[in-house]
């Protein structure tokens, strides 16, 4: 199976290596990672699916299921459509607390990575970057969006970074990180806009999936074909043994 | 030499009988990416070594250090 989440060090969210050997009986499991942002030229999400089907297996091994863990589910839609292409069979798609990417998704993003850094400043050292955030804000796209709250992260984070003795290579990594998420994010939402044509690969993906929703999705009434709610919270959903049995379940 | 719970507790800026193998940025609130590379930093300075990027990326959580400087041949 294929797994689609965003990596990221320091996160509190279980991921799908939580997940993994949890399902019974034992499944392969391949994570997807994310492109660097640098490195995705054209329209974002058409470039994301291509690097991810460029990464899958050339010997005819067959993929019983594709999954998706919060914005990755909408990946995990559109890719589930190419690979049923691919291989002449549709794997199962399930979607874990899938939520679409938007401007309020983004701002969420940086409103969390903010706290990190105002965590490690004194007072109002970074009282600027209200004003600085509502302007970019403003941006049109997702992708514009994206890239104003990039550079607002970087000339935010560099006096937390200073402040806590961060090397040069560790700090370009988290900017690089940072950067990477609102790439991601605009990718997403470029497929969301997609998925809204039912002939599409994102489309026919989503109304063909499972949906496991936590007691605390983000986006609880983000619709797929079929949805399971699990006694569990979105940050532990993937390492739940309750979300596990279900996933092991769905596949049957 | 700072001893490892000690070194943890200080980075983390909690008690040292908080520190266990479980502690991770999904048990401890004050555990994010910054913070994350905080401990890294440390630890390598302490220990006069350096974890890979992979190995960094692998650590999720207390034990997972534990582990990993043991794989170096650091009892910590």
């Amino acid at each position: 199976m294929l797994a689609l989440d965003f990596e990221a060090v320091g996160r509190p969210e279980a991921c799908f290596a939580d997940l993994a050997p949890l399902l019974e009986p034992p499944q392969t499991m391949w994570m997807a990672q994310q492109p660097a942002a640098a490195d995705v030229t054209g329209p974002p999400g058409p470039a994301y699916l291509a690097h991810w089907r460029g990464g899958l297996p050339e010997d005819g091994t067959g993929i019983r299921a594709v999954l998706g863990y919060c914005t990755g589910a909408v990946f995990a839609a559109a890719l589930a459509g190419q690979v049923a292409s691919r291989q002449g069979t549709p794997p199962a798609t399930v979607l874990l607390d899938p939520e679409p990417a938007t401007p309020a998704t983004m701002r969420k993003q940086f409103d969390h990575a903010l706290r990190g850094l105002t965590a490690m400043v004194p007072g109002n050292e970074l009282s600027w970057v209200q004003g600085a955030l509502d302007q970019a804000s403003d941006s049109g796209d997702l992708p514009s969006l994206g890239t104003a709250l990039s550079a607002l992260y970087e000339k935010a984070s560099a006096p937390a970074f200073e402040r806590v003795g961060l090397k040069p290579d560790y700090q370009a990594g988290l900017i690089a990180s940072f950067r990477s998420l609102m790439s991601y994010l605009a990718a997403a939402g470029d497929l969301g806009a997609a998925s809204g044509d039912p002939g599409g690969d994102a489309g026919r993906g989503w109304a063909s999936a499972t949906a496991i929703i936590s007691a605390t999705a983000p986006d609880p009434a983000t619709g797929a074909g079929r949805r399971i709610s699990v006694d569990a919270d979105h940050a532990g959903l993937l390492r739940s043994p309750a979300a596990a049995r279900l996933v092991s379940g769905l596949l049957g | 030499m700072i001893p490892f719970i000690e070194l943890m507790a200080t980075v983390l800026d909690v008690p040292a009988s908080a520190i266990s193998d479980d502690l991770g940025p999904a048990t401890c609130a004050d555990w994010n990416s910054i913070k994350h590379l905080q401990i890294i930093i440390a630890v390598e300075d302490n220990y006069q070594m350096s974890f890979d990027r992979e190995e960094i990326r692998a650590i999720r959580r207390v034990g997972d250090l534990r582990r990993g400087l043991r794989s170096k041949g650091i009892e910590p």
